[in-house]
């Protein structure tokens, strides 16, 4: 009878140590999927975080021949072109724009343009969360410059189910009267941003610095 | 230059209209060219971002001064080939697309500045007559 008491009472200690075990399973697994982040895809060229740039140089937008360009300078302007993937995307074109009224809202430059075409070339899940990948061409008719803005840029837009979260810019092109602003990015598999900023006038193209985003932390922080 | 024109008779049009632009001059055989380009394409809704300011710059664009080019905003790819081609036709020797653009004949690559607009510029010796009455 003793035996037997104590063989019960192993039997059931161990069974509660097993649930207890597997309670504790179910909350890593819950706690590892509330907290998963999106598994980034390759986006643009790994070129835009491994080209150096100096701070300026000349180009001939006129193609003026008597105005000479130095090689080294016709090198940096064609390594700068090589950068650009913007007509290389392509994507499922959107005409009913609705559902991204508010990332469009949202967007300091698009809220301003007449959006020419809207395509959505990528997206990512987690849970019911949505990151989508949007290239849009817009233009600007402003009292305040000369004759239209042509704006090209793709967007990461972060979507809880239906209700828009937040942006980032993964390209953009701002085509203005004497001059031309370039945002270029590259994105690598763990969700670090690389992104050059440019400028390009009649006689120079301006490089301004490169920064660095881990889009895991962007994109959790209010 | 005529802040717009609108002349229609039997099967010619020369219209344009400005942008939103203060560079409204423009030298004369340069209009006479635009209008000849005008008048071959028949379309009506050339927009021009004009050429220089009445005291003959164009700042902070260069390539202006004197009026000696025009710009204009780009129509659909066909109708834009047409255009380019009537300048040339007219004598026009430069004409710069964008980077983005369509590589058009009679165009040569004019960089990032011109994905906006066609610059259209220096007439070929010969091409201009001067009729005096």
């Amino acid at each position: 009878m003793k035996y037997l008491l104590i063989t019960l009472l192993i039997a059931f200690i161990s069974c509660k140590k097993e649930n207890t075990s597997n309670d504790k399973n179910e909350l890593i697994i819950e706690k590892q999927t509330k907290n998963e982040s999106f598994h980034y895809k390759e986006f643009g060229k790994s070129l835009v975080e491994s080209t150096n740039f100096p701070k300026e140089w000349e180009i001939n937008t006129y193609q003026d021949i008597a105005k000479r360009i130095k090689k080294e300078d016709l090198d940096f302007q064609k390594k700068f072109n090589a950068l650009d993937y913007f007509d290389e995307k392509s994507g499922k074109k959107i005409s009913d724009k609705s559902f991204f009224n508010n990332y469009i809202e949202n967007d300091s430059l698009l809220k301003l343009s007449k959006i020419e075409s809207l395509s959505l070339l990528d997206s990512l899940i987690s849970n019911q969360k949505k990151i989508f990948y949007i290239k849009t061409s817009s233009v600007i008719n402003s009292l305040d410059y000369e004759m239209p803005l042509v704006i090209n840029k793709i967007d990461l837009a972060l979507f809880n189910e239906k209700t828009f979260i937040k942006s980032i810019n993964l390209y953009m092109e701002v085509d203005y009267p004497y001059s031309s602003k370039q945002n270029i990015g590259y994105l690598n598999n763990n969700g670090i941003l690389f992104y050059k900023k440019f400028r390009v006038d009649e006689d120079k193209t301006y490089y301004l610095g490169i920064s660095k985003t881990n889009l895991n932390e962007y994109f959790t922080k209010k | 230059m005529p802040d717009s024109l609108n002349y229609s008779m039997s099967d010619v049009l020369i219209k344009y209209e400005f942008t939103n632009t203060k560079r409204r001059y423009i030298g004369p055989d340069y209009l006479a060219t635009f209008i000849g380009v005008l008048a071959k394409c028949n379309f009506n809704d050339v927009k021009t971002t004009g050429s220089y300011f009445s005291e003959a710059s164009c700042f902070p664009s260069v390539e202006h001064v004197n009026g000696k080019s025009i710009d204009t905003i780009y129509l659909d790819d066909e109708r834009e080939q047409k255009l380019i081609d009537a300048f040339h036709y007219y004598g026009i020797t430069k004409q710069l697309r964008g980077t983005k653009k369509k590589h058009f004949s009679n165009t040569s690559d004019g960089g990032k500045l011109h994905n906006s607009h066609l610059h259209s510029g220096i007439i070929s010796a010969g091409k201009i007559k001067i009729i005096k009455e």
